[in-house]
């Protein structure tokens, strides 16, 4: 995925919609932020996340931070390969460092996030 | 810890400040000094002082100088490791205690024959020149607090002796672990001893400042034997693999040498501030020691974390916390009741509300590759 078809919630997590379900990661500026990722705790699939609830921590070697669910579904699938190597999400953080995978539950949702151009612009 | 540095005009800036800077250090506040916490990734750093060499700019250090007729005896007293045997040309780890036994400070003492340089660490380093004159009544000293004109570099990994010797143009083959040698280079003193923080081969180079910024540009820019410049985040994990001490942070002004698991640097034998405190505590029982631990269950044990037995008893807490790129797992260090550590029952340490196993281990948890001469 390219951060140009991504959406983007201001808590810094980033959504890719397809269909009914939502793949979701976090930004660059959040890696970044983060530093050397060393651990991600990710929920169950099965678990059903409300829009803004913490669905994970992602811990660096500075500080763990919370991961909040920018939309509102049933976890399918978490990344496998990211929970063996942490550093997926610093190397790669829109594609090959996606976190969970998700079956909507609303896709209204989806109109709150910003869009790539408006996320860019909130890190001024 | 460290934090991300402020406006504020009481932050101390290094003389390689710039160059950090220049180099794309993430620049954080640590005891006061804005330092590179990393320049690149702390995990990559910490890799490569291993595999590789590294550089340090750690001139926050504090260097005090005493000089005098009773400097041995002043430095014997004030101190717990033995002073008086401690040659000239060589280095010692010591502690310096209170009247309740606590640890003021861990410092490196260096006989340079007329004078003896004590290294504190940055935090502390006001606190023991203050220590040190208030403590001076009596003895025939002069104690100096030059840290402000002294830059240190240290110098870690495979490497670190041959760049040490084109550097220098000396050859320093027979310089071994914990040995010093004081010499000039184009009219500028220079103090170094074989020694570190990370348990590899390296160098730590005392200067003065300008000095420094020729030193840390040449080894930098050497195309063949290349150095990296590594932050603070690399050296915190380096000196934990080791089981090294940080002020602050697994000891402060309440834990004795006992109780911080540093006897071997305690010798019962002489007088000094402190003693009577720690030989009550040697009849009765240490409460409480600090010891190490590697994670059985996968999770980050922070600083603060809580510490209970198996039996679900809360015993301790979490001093040091990393995730060691090295041996690619958690490890860290507790403080516990002492009787805790010798069952040989894991520790469940409690993570966000859920509780995680970790081993007890004794340190080095890496095979240090310092080099000591060898014993016939």
């Amino acid at each position: 995925m390219r951060a140009e078809d991504l959406m983007f919630s201001t808590t810094h997590e980033w959504a890719f919609v397809s269909g009914d379900t939502a793949t979701i990661g976090i930004t660059d500026h959040a890696q970044k932020e983060l530093g050397d990722i060393v651990f991600i705790e990710m929920p169950e699939a099965g678990r059903k996340l409300t829009l803004g609830e913490g669905f994970g921590t992602i811990e660096s070697t500075k500080a763990a931070s919370q991961l909040y669910a920018p939309l509102s579904g049933m976890v399918i699938e978490t990344n496998n390969a990211v929970t063996r190597s942490p550093e997926l999400v610093n190397q790669d953080p829109y594609d090959k460092g996606w976190l969970i995978k998700i079956k909507l539950a609303n896709k209204d949702e989806v109109a709150k996030l910003m869009d790539f151009p408006q996320y860019s612009a909130s890190l001024e | 810890m460290a934090t991300e540095v402020s406006n504020s005009s009481y932050i101390r800036k290094t003389a390689l400040f710039d160059f950090h800077v220049a180099l794309g250090g993430k620049i954080v506040e640590f005891a006061g000094w804005a330092l590179p916490l990393q320049y690149h990734s702390i995990l990559e750093e910490a890799k490569y002082v291993r595999n590789g060499t590294g550089i340090f700019d750690i001139s926050h250090m504090g260097e005090i100088f005493v000089r005098g007729k009773d400097r041995v005896g002043f430095l014997e007293f004030l101190t717990t490791n033995s002073i008086e045997d401690l040659p000239e040309g060589k280095m010692r780890y010591a502690l310096c205690c209170n009247r309740e036994g606590g640890i003021l400070d861990d410092i490196m003492v260096y006989n340079l024959g007329s004078s003896f340089m004590c290294v504190a660490n940055a935090a502390n380093t006001d606190a023991i020149f203050m220590h040190f004159l208030t403590q001076s009544k009596g003895f025939r000293v002069d104690i100096e607090d030059r840290s402000r004109e002294i830059a240190l570099l240290s110098l870690q990994g495979k490497d670190a002796e041959p760049l040490c010797a084109r550097l220098f143009q000396r050859d320093f083959s027979h310089r071994y672990f914990m040995e010093t040698e004081k010499f000039k280079l184009n009219g500028a003193d220079i103090i170094i001893s074989r020694s570190g923080y990370t348990g590899e081969d390296g160098f730590e180079i005392y200067t003065d400042n300008m000095t420094a910024r020729v030193l840390w540009h040449a080894i930098t820019s050497n195309e063949e034997l290349k150095a990296m410049p590594c932050g603070l985040g690399a050296r915190d994990i380096l000196r934990l693999e080791m089981g090294y001490t940080l002020y602050g942070v697994d000891i402060n002004v309440s834990t004795t040498p006992f109780e911080a698991s540093l006897e071997w640097a305690v010798d019962m034998h002489k007088e000094f501030l402190g003693k009577e405190a720690l030989l009550k505590q040697e009849q009765e029982r240490v409460g409480y020691k600090k010891a190490g631990f590697i994670m059985v269950d996968k999770g980050f044990a922070r600083h603060g974390y809580r510490v209970f037995s198996e039996e679900g008893v809360l015993i301790g807490e979490v001093r040091s916390g990393a995730y060691s790129p090295n041996l690619d797992t958690f490890i860290g260090t507790v403080f516990v009741r002492a009787e805790e550590l010798k069952n040989g029952k894991p520790l469940y340490i409690e993570i966000r509300d859920k509780k995680y196993k970790a081993g007890i281990e004794a340190f080095p948890f890496i095979q240090p590759k310092v080099r000591r001469k060898e014993l016939a």
